[in-house]
């Protein structure tokens, strides 16, 4: 193919990568290193008919809105915000590691900064989730592949359930069950006898129940990736090595799961993306008292306050990109080599 | 006919049945509770002081004459304006599928034909 034809057909690809990808980056960059204008005060005096007269400051709303209009970009802060206490909190970090005597205590000094505290929920989400969703689903789809013809499609239209569904209403669904008036939530409560038993008043469990929806939420995507891996998996080796006379964990060690390989690194590099990525379940379960992620502090830097921090928010994505990157690095380098190792 | 990689002992399907159907409670159980539930009123669905109100609708035969009751369609439709949200989303996906595809095609083709690597 010509470069010229080659180019005409990426055209409206690249173009759209460079106007919905590259340049939302570079402005989130950008406003990354600008902060909220200050508000301008002014003094005024007022004078009341029988105490004389005081001075006031007050905030000049009108000079305020004309500042902001002026430059709305705000006022620059240069890396200001990257390093203030509400992100890496690099003069936090320095005073606790001097500070605390026990590693518990640097723990708990950094669990109580904001942006760690997400970082750490964030890293131990996609850190449980993953594996599990990887197992799970491969452990489906060879159960699914087992099952007679007639009760294939029903099994995997219901399985599919979970992922099908928007995130924010699955977790909404499991949220009404396990609620202190949820079917799950009441249960267990008359169970343990403790009327007071909640699963959201305990970081632990808010946490475990978070990684369970995280879990029933991808599991359905690995497995029916997996699934359709399996229907390509070449009859003609699993007979050889049946003479060879392996058992069936050994076909599925030695056969199968290499066979999917290439779909367990695709399957592994949606999964860590989308994991740390995680924002709808602590919105649907209400979780944000004890658990917080990147994209839920950006969003609430957004929409939690009175005044809008843009600068902040941008500042936390751009932290969550750069996540996101080192994250996948081993992967993409594996998938590399192993791209430019295949014949031609 | 099935080839003999394909043929499993009896225990070997048990077990994987076993499995899927507890599999299939887990994804489609909450939303078979919800698709029921959402027939109910809320002081059923969420019983406190008994489950089974859920099943039998007993504050949903009080409240409006029947176990069934359509209201929080009409609620939620009508009311909440759903169906507008509905339409909204229907214009997203057509302008979305139709856009990322047709560029994703045009390019995925330039990308599978060109001999470079």
């Amino acid at each position: 193919m010509p470069d010229k034809a080659f180019f005409s057909f990426m055209a409206p690809s690249l173009l759209a990568m460079i106007l919905f990808i590259a340049l939302p980056i570079g402005s989130v960059f950008l406003q990354s290193l600008f902060v909220e204008h200050s508000q301008v005060m002014k003094t005024v005096e007022t004078c009341s008919p029988f105490g004389g007269c005081t001075d006031e400051t007050i905030v000049d709303a009108e000079a305020t809105q004309a500042l902001a209009q002026a430059q709305p970009l705000g006022r620059f802060n240069g890396l200001g915000t990257y390093t203030d206490r509400n992100h890496l909190a690099f003069d936090d970090l320095g005073r606790a590691r001097r500070e605390a005597d026990t590693f518990g205590e640097f723990l708990s000094a950094i669990m109580n900064l904001r942006f760690y505290r997400a970082l750490v929920f964030t890293i131990a989400f996609t850190a449980i989730v993953t594996p599990f969703v990887l197992a799970l689903g491969l452990v489906i789809a060879l159960a699914v592949n087992m099952l007679p013809r007639m009760t294939k499609g029903p099994a995997i239209f219901v399985s599919l359930l979970p992922m099908i569904v928007t995130p924010l209403v699955g977790s909404l669904i499991l949220a009404w069950i396990v609620d202190a008036e949820g079917i799950l939530g009441a249960t267990l409560q008359t169970l343990f006898k403790d009327p007071d038993l909640s699963l959201k008043a305990s970081p632990t469990l808010t946490w475990i129940m978070l990684f369970i929806y995280g879990i029933w939420h991808a599991t359905p995507f690995s497995f029916i990736v997996f699934y359709a891996g399996l229907q390509t998996v070449p009859r003609d080796t699993l007979e050889a090595a049946m003479i060879d006379g392996a058992s069936r964990a050994q076909r599925i060690r030695y056969v199968v799961v290499p066979h999917l390989m290439p779909l367990v690194t695709f399957v592994l590099l949606i999964q860590l993306m989308d994991n740390f990525r995680v924002f709808e379940p602590i919105v649907g379960f209400s979780a944000d008292a004890n658990a917080t992620s990147l994209s839920w502090i950006i969003y609430n830097d957004l929409r939690g306050g009175e005044t809008t921090l843009f600068g902040s928010a941008a500042a936390t994505s751009f932290l969550t990109l750069v996540g996101v990157i080192i994250l996948l690095i081993p992967v993409l380098i594996r998938t590399w080599r192993d791209h430019n190792s295949k014949p031609a | 006919m099935s080839a003999a990689s394909q043929q499993h002992p009896i225990s070997m399907k048990f077990a994987a049945f076993g499995l899927v159907l507890f599999w299939l409670m887990l994804a489609g159980g909450p939303f078979l509770w919800t698709v029921w539930g959402s027939f109910k009123v809320q002081g059923d669905f969420f019983s406190k002081s008994d489950w089974t109100n859920a099943i039998y609708g007993i504050r949903t035969t009080i409240e409006t004459g029947g176990p069934f009751t359509g209201q929080g369609y009409s609620g939620a439709w009508i009311e909440q304006e759903f169906w507008r949200a509905t339409l909204n989303t229907f214009i997203v996906v057509l302008c979305t599928v139709t856009i990322s595809l047709t560029f994703g095609t045009l390019g995925g083709y330039a990308l599978a034909r060109s001999g470079r690597r």
